[in-house]
């Protein structure tokens, strides 16, 4: 199973480097050099040093970037397209379309559409967009560093490899998805898998949908030092072609995992764990059904509340001895 | 199960050739269309958008993008849909495609690769068209946030559905996220190869399937192909033959029925799997079903947490109600 998914990570990958190199240079966007806590952006609208304001906003996420002040707003007056990427953020910054209408941003073959290189105190909130990768886009979001990522009411979908790849590699962050579509994408729909370092994750998945990417959910901590604490909800992560949900984690974390009131169904593997002694994972009111290898392939100790329902899968449960039952509902 | 072994590398190349312009006209990658635009050559871009999604597909590029800028009527049908491609509305008012009699508002009919993705429209066919969206080949469909009313049968199966989804070959993933499928004369949504060895897996989550003859209705009788089915956190009601109706045909397949509501139809679940089939139920409720609750027809599994309970006989074949499988 490790090798498959090893040949799916790795060409994207490499793209990925020659692809945040050209972001680097490409992106105009002066950080620092900005002072409106609001700016707008409208289709009608035009970029440069004087935009921002309702009468007269800006034209694109990168216009508007280089005028927003760090820990300001980014708001979407009207429907358009917004990029394209790659769009560089390096400050705290909240973008928000909250219902005018679709609010796009489509990224060239090789790029992202989002690429977040902010402070180690920064949050980014990302609020209402339709993030579209035609297929030849590398990541919908490719999140190098910063304090925090919110993702809500968003789709990502149709990405060469990612829709969100958290890849930090040092400091914490903290990722929260709500009310996410992450569909069509290469490797992960959403991902948090960095190379190397020291970072730690906190992530949760609430309401998502992930659905045809090769992987909807992966948690990958095997190339990080930092600790793991994951927690899915209500969400269906299904049709995907080889793990519906991931989580790995070869460190020495004292990691946790918990998994409520989702599907994972119609995948290769539905949930696919392979955590270290120290991890503690749970699982609860889920349901694996469908899957052509395994409902849940378990490579360590999950713990079960005993109502998931996890049948009708080429092999229900590997590892099931392991399938530890915890009589904890109060 | 060795369907999925073929999903698995359809999945894959759905994404390695998302973009392939196999069969595109146009070479636009995000194309407008408004109330106030007009079709053309030329039209697309936000400033001059086009009229129709029929003239908006003419000039979007295979893995391109069509977004509604404004309310209005986009069709009307028979739309054709033979490539890679999104359709969005995100919410500026109703954007809606009727279709006349005998048609269909939208007819897919993509490459094995090819993904296709409808949000935010308003589907109807004002009690003559013949179907919303009838999918015939693509390789993947997603369908959120849509209405698909008022479809008229005119022959069983093949009109008078929301949505029907007919390939003969092949795999096909479908996805429908709060979608309402209501007063279509035959099936709000259905799957029904006509014939051949078509594979197929599909997630329903969040559907209100209402007054039509049949809810969601899941045939792969007249085929041999297996399929994986999950229906959750959904209503059907009010459909006057069944809510949710599945005829399996012994290769394999999986439904899932998770946290349901099918109530005040004939019958709740009409479940006729073959052997080697496989369908199971949790946290789902049967009810005020004039005929039957449950009407079971073979083997299906119950998690033991369903309410089967206030219908004119609430379980046909008992004893085929297994409870074996339980929770783990």
């Amino acid at each position: 199973m490790r090798s498959r998914r090893d040949v799916g990570r790795l060409a994207p990958r490499c793209l990925t480097l020659a692809a945040l190199a050209m972001s680097t240079v490409l992106a105009s966007a002066p950080a620092g050099a900005a002072g409106l806590t609001k700016v707008w952006v409208s289709s009608k609208g035009a970029d440069g040093a004087g935009c921002g304001p309702i009468a007269a906003p800006c034209r694109t996420f990168t216009g508007a970037l280089s005028v927003v002040a760090p820990s300001g707003e980014i708001d979407v007056k009207d429907p358009g397209a917004y990029g394209p990427g790659p769009i560089l953020i390096t400050q705290a910054v909240s973008i928000v379309n909250d219902g005018v209408g679709v609010a796009g941003v489509q990224a060239p073959s090789g790029q992202n559409a989002f690429t977040v290189q902010a402070g180690a105190n920064d949050a980014v909130s990302i609020i209402g967009l339709r993030i579209e990768g035609g297929g030849v886009a590398n990541n919908g979001v490719e999140f190098d560093s910063g304090a925090a990522l919110t993702m809500r009411h968003c789709t990502v979908r149709d990405f060469y490899a990612s829709g969100v790849w958290i890849a930090a590699t040092s400091g914490s962050v903290q990722a929260t998805f709500a009310d996410v579509i992450a569909s069509e994408n290469g490797n992960d729909g959403l991902a948090f898998a960095p190379n190397s370092g020291s970072a730690s994750f906190s992530g949760v998945f609430d309401h998502v949908v992930a659905i045809d990417n090769y992987e909807g959910v992966g948690i990958y901590s095997s190339f990080t030092s930092g600790t793991v604490s994951v927690t899915v909800s209500n969400s269906v992560i299904d049709n995907n072609g080889g793990f519906g949900f991931y989580f790995g984690d070869n460190s020495s974390g004292t990691n946790s995992l918990n998994m409520e009131s989702s599907t994972f169904n119609q995948n290769d593997v539905g949930v696919g764990v392979e955590p270290n002694a120290l991890t503690s994972i749970f699982i609860s009111d889920a349901s694996a059904t469908g899957n052509a290898s395994y409902g849940l392939y378990n490579n360590g100790v999950v713990h079960s509340f005993g109502n998931n329902l996890l049948s009708g899968n080429g092999t229900d449960v590997y590892n099931l001895s392991a399938l530890s039952r915890v009589d904890a509902l109060r | 199960m060795l369907r999925h072994s073929i999903g698995v590398a359809a999945i894959a190349a759905i994404i390695a050739g998302g973009a392939t312009p196999a069969s595109a006209a146009g070479t636009l990658t995000k194309a407008w269309v408004s109330s106030a635009g007009a079709d053309g050559t030329s039209c697309g871009p936000i400033a001059t958008p086009c009229r129709t999604f029929t003239g908006a597909l003419a000039v979007i590029a295979a893995g391109g993008e069509i977004d509604v800028k404004d309310p209005g009527a986009y069709g009307p049908g028979p739309i054709l849909i033979n490539k890679a491609v999104s359709i969005v509305n995100d919410g500026v008012g109703t954007a809606g495609v009727q279709a006349g009699a005998g048609v269909n508002a939208f007819t897919i009919q993509a490459g094995v690769n090819d993904g296709v993705y409808l949000r935010g429209l308003t589907i109807d066919g004002g009690g003559v068209g013949a179907n919303g969206i009838e999918l015939d080949s693509a390789g993947a469909l997603d369908v959120i946030d849509c209405t698909i009313r008022h479809f008229s049968v005119t022959s069983a199966f093949t009109t008078g559905n929301g949505v029907l989804i007919a390939p003969t070959s092949g795999y096909m993933a479908v996805t429908l996220v709060d979608v309402v499928a209501s007063d279509n004369g035959y099936s709000g949504v259905q799957y029904r190869p006509p014939s051949g060895n078509a594979t197929f897996d599909a997630t329903f989550t969040k559907i209100l399937a209402n007054h039509n003859s049949v809810g969601i209705n899941v045939g792969a009788g007249a085929a041999t192909g297996a399929l994986a089915v999950t229906i959750s956190d959904s209503v059907t009601s009010e459909n006057s033959a069944s809510g949710v109706y599945f005829n399996g045909n012994g290769a394999g397949s999986v439904l899932t029925l998770r946290n349901l509501v099918s109530t005040q139809n004939g019958v709740g679940v009409g479940a006729y799997p073959g052997a080697g089939d496989m369908v199971f139920f949790s946290k789902t409720t049967l009810s005020a079903n004039s005929q039957y609750g449950l009407y079971n027809n073979a083997t299906v599994y119950s998690l033991g947490d369903n309410l089967i309970s206030g219908n004119h006989a609430d379980v046909f074949n008992s004893s085929g109600l297994s409870t074996a499988d339980a929770y783990k």
